[in-house]
């Protein structure tokens, strides 16, 4: 019999430029798994895949939201003291609200975790099911190393 | 492969231009040579290395000698120093508190992230924004705290808006649940001080950047005189031009 799981992710985040304004998303998603063995699996892909729905709608809402009034236009020429106007960067995502990135000290340790070999590095990726270790949040990176540590990895 | 260099805003620019503009400008726009450098930011530059290197030993379940770090940075700073360093005949006694500082220093649980670069725009008028954030950690929720370390003389911060600024602009690449000042604080008896800070919101980051943003372009270079004149890498060119 087939165990159907819903999943919903929602959030609420102050508006980026009006005061005391909010902008909030919320994502329903659902799937099927065979077993309750693998349920806990089946949610957390489910409740990721929610979030990053969430984010992403959070983040095109921010993108789109009009600059305050009181911000007076900017001239692309050069200040006089040199100092120029970059092109607009509108096709660069604006920042995620939800769980940052791994940081920089996460993947470091957990190269060294993993021996600085590339094999083993690769290995434990496709284990997780992740393209690279940098494709981590903070979270899973922090679990990940925690696990490593427990299962007695030291930092070569 | 040529490297082009970006026009880009980071937090120790725009609080440096809030500090003094023409400072600013000597060092930012004329890029003219320092005269000195002050003996405060060689002791704080090498205790935010111990510090780093404390912390990021924490992070890997190890540990370090942070006053043989701090020593070793100090000699390198004042050694590799190209100008004459204001209040070397202090030398003695910075390397000493600073020595115990680091050696009273305590990385706090749950660190996840030592010294993490970001790149962010904050607004399609603005140049992108670079910083580096001294600690992101979990509390025990596992919600992220950002956390500045800085080197102060007394418990309390000495400017309370500009950190809740910088923990602002952390915040809008790292959203974080809560933010602190950890402050090494160089009394007689050194000692650490864990201080929370409410940081700015994303809006007022923005405005603040964009008026500051607008001033370094006007040319905005008028001189702020304050007790750290003394000690200014400018001070007798600014002086010169009063």
């Amino acid at each position: 019999m087939a165990i159907t799981i819903n999943v919903a992710a929602a959030k609420k985040l102050p508006h980026p430029t009006e005061q005391y304004g909010s902008i909030q998303a919320t994502v329903s998603v659902a799937g099927e798994c065979s077993s309750i063995a693998e349920a806990p699996a089946v949610m957390r892909d489910l409740f990721q895949a929610a979030q990053i729905g969430v984010d992403e709608h959070l983040s095109r809402q921010a993108g789109a939201a009009p600059a305050p009034a009181a911000t007076p236009a900017r001239s692309p020429a050069p200040g006089p003291n040199g100092y120029q106007r970059p092109a607009p960067s509108s096709n660069r995502p604006a920042p995620r609200r939800g769980m940052p990135g791994a940081t920089d000290s996460q993947i470091r340790l957990l190269r060294r975790l993993l021996g600085n070999d590339d094999q083993q590095i690769a290995a434990f990726c496709r284990e997780q099911g992740v393209a690279s270790l940098e494709a981590a949040d903070v979270k899973r990176a922090s679990t990940w190393i925690d696990d490593l540590k427990a299962s007695g990895a030291v930092p070569a | 492969m040529i490297a082009v260099a970006e026009p880009h805003l980071s937090h120790s620019q725009v609080s440096g231009f809030c500090d003094c503009p023409r400072r600013w400008h000597y060092s930012h726009v004329e890029q003219a040579p320092r005269e000195r450098v002050g003996m405060a930011l060689v002791t704080g530059t090498a205790l935010h290395e111990a510090a780093a290197q404390a912390n990021e030993a924490a992070l890997a379940g190890t540990t370090c000698d942070a006053p043989a770090i701090f020593d070793r940075a100090f000699t390198s700073a004042v050694k590799d120093a190209e100008v004459p360093v204001h209040g070397i005949e202090d030398a003695d006694e910075n390397r000493a508190k600073g020595r115990a500082l680091a050696a009273a220093y305590t990385p706090p649980p749950g660190i996840v992230g030592v010294e993490q670069p970001f790149t962010i725009t904050l607004a399609d008028d603005l140049p992108e924004v670079t910083g580096r954030i001294d600690l992101i950690r979990k509390d025990e929720a596992g919600r992220l705290i950002l956390a500045d370390i800085k080197s102060t003389a007394t418990k309390a911060l000495a400017d309370p808006a500009a950190v809740a600024a910088q923990l602002g602009l952390y915040d809008c690449a790292y959203p974080a649940a809560a933010h602190e000042a950890i402050l090494l604080v160089k009394t007689k008896t050194p000692s650490i001080a864990t201080v929370p800070v409410r940081a700015w919101s994303r809006g007022q980051v923005v405005r603040h950047y964009r008026e500051v943003y607008h001033a370094m372009q006007a040319g905005v270079r008028y001189a702020v005189r304050s007790w750290s004149c003394a000690s200014c890498a400018y001070r007798d060119r600014c002086a010169a031009e009063s």
